[in-house]
């Protein structure tokens, strides 16, 4: 199979992961991408060049924020990407969105497959 | 290759500047140390996130940032704005040219002049330089020709330019017209007049004063 159908389709799915990722906490760059790649099964392994252009574009929309924090101690500076209140409302709708995509998709596959 | 040519290259890659370029690279920054800080070396980094090229390029693409070259709509808006800026100074340029160029009109046109006056005016000129009455000249003239119209330099200019001439006969021929030229405005005349050996055109200029402005021979 040629590797951009699965890229195409993994795609569509990364800032609904993303921003679910960030529901949680919020998170730095190399967390998300340890977080993707282990929670994910390595289906979501994720190279910098596509995580930042993600969160830059969240950003710009207003649904993830991010700061610079001080390091505590030993701590090295550390660029947090956290969740907006729009964020969250956006991420709710994706959900829906994603459990109707879901259904719908399994269904399709489902008759096929009969 | 060290960290701070991999991110010198990296920078040089990316289709972008400014504090959006510094805010890339100091994300990836903060990513790579993180890295080491949890024990990965920094080739290992490296073999992660690919040569810099590689990296800039999935960035760019990711972005929608577009070439260096003419297809950014930053350089697009650069050039445009250039453009503009030129021709505007273009514009403003030929309105100062245009201005500055002498540009003529009918005599009287402008109400400075009376038709007849100025006809009459550059007669009596030629007839006071014919009759070598100099100082009638200097009193007609503005204070700048002063100095030209005496005995040594007019009667220099007319044995030089004009050789004999001769008895005068008759006015035979006169043009005029208005030249503005700024704020100035002159009344330009040329006055052709007969002699016995030869005809000779004056040109004769007035100011608005109607002063004796400008006298030429030939």
């Amino acid at each position: 199979m040629n590797p951009k159908y699965e890229r195409q389709l993994k795609k569509g799915v990364l800032e609904l992961l993303v921003l679910c990722l960030l529901r949680e906490e919020e998170k730095y760059g190399y967390q998300l991408l340890s977080e993707l790649r282990d929670r994910g099964g390595g289906m979501f392994a994720m190279k910098e060049g596509t995580l930042y252009p993600i969160l830059y574009r969240l950003e710009d929309d207003g649904l993830v924020i991010s700061r610079w924090r001080e390091p505590k101690g030993k701590e090295i500076s550390r660029k947090y990407y956290a969740l907006t209140r729009q964020g969250e409302e956006t991420l709710a709708d994706l959900r829906e969105l994603w459990a109707a995509f879901e259904e719908q998709v399994t269904a399709i596959l489902g008759e096929e497959s009969r | 290759m060290n960290q701070e040519l991999y991110f010198k290259k990296l920078g040089k890659e990316l289709h972008c500047a400014g504090k959006k370029r510094a805010d890339i690279l100091e994300d990836l920054r903060a990513d790579v140390r993180e890295a080491i800080s949890q024990g990965e070396s920094w080739e290992q980094v490296m073999e992660r996130m690919g040569t810099p090229e590689e990296l800039a390029g999935e960035l760019n693409e990711n972005m929608g940032l577009k070439g260096k070259g003419f297809g950014g709509i930053r350089v697009w808006k650069t050039v445009l704005c250039t453009a503009g800026v030129i021709l505007f100074l273009l514009i403003l340029g030929g309105i100062w040219f245009y201005r500055s160029l002498p540009k003529s009109y009918e005599i009287g046109e402008s109400g400075l002049f009376d038709k007849e006056t100025v006809e009459t005016s550059a007669q009596e000129i030629v007839e006071l330089f014919d009759s070598g009455d100099y100082e009638a000249l200097q009193e007609k003239a503005i204070d700048e020709m002063k100095p030209f119209l005496t005995e040594e330099e007019l009667g220099k200019a007319r044995e030089e330019s004009l050789g004999e001439l001769g008895e005068f006969q008759k006015f035979s021929g006169y043009i005029a017209a208005e030249i503005k030229q700024g704020k100035d405005t002159l009344a330009i005349t040329e006055v052709t007049a007969l002699y016995e050996e030869r005809s000779v055109i004056y040109r004769i200029s007035f100011d608005a004063d109607m002063k004796l402005a400008g006298l030429y021979m030939r």
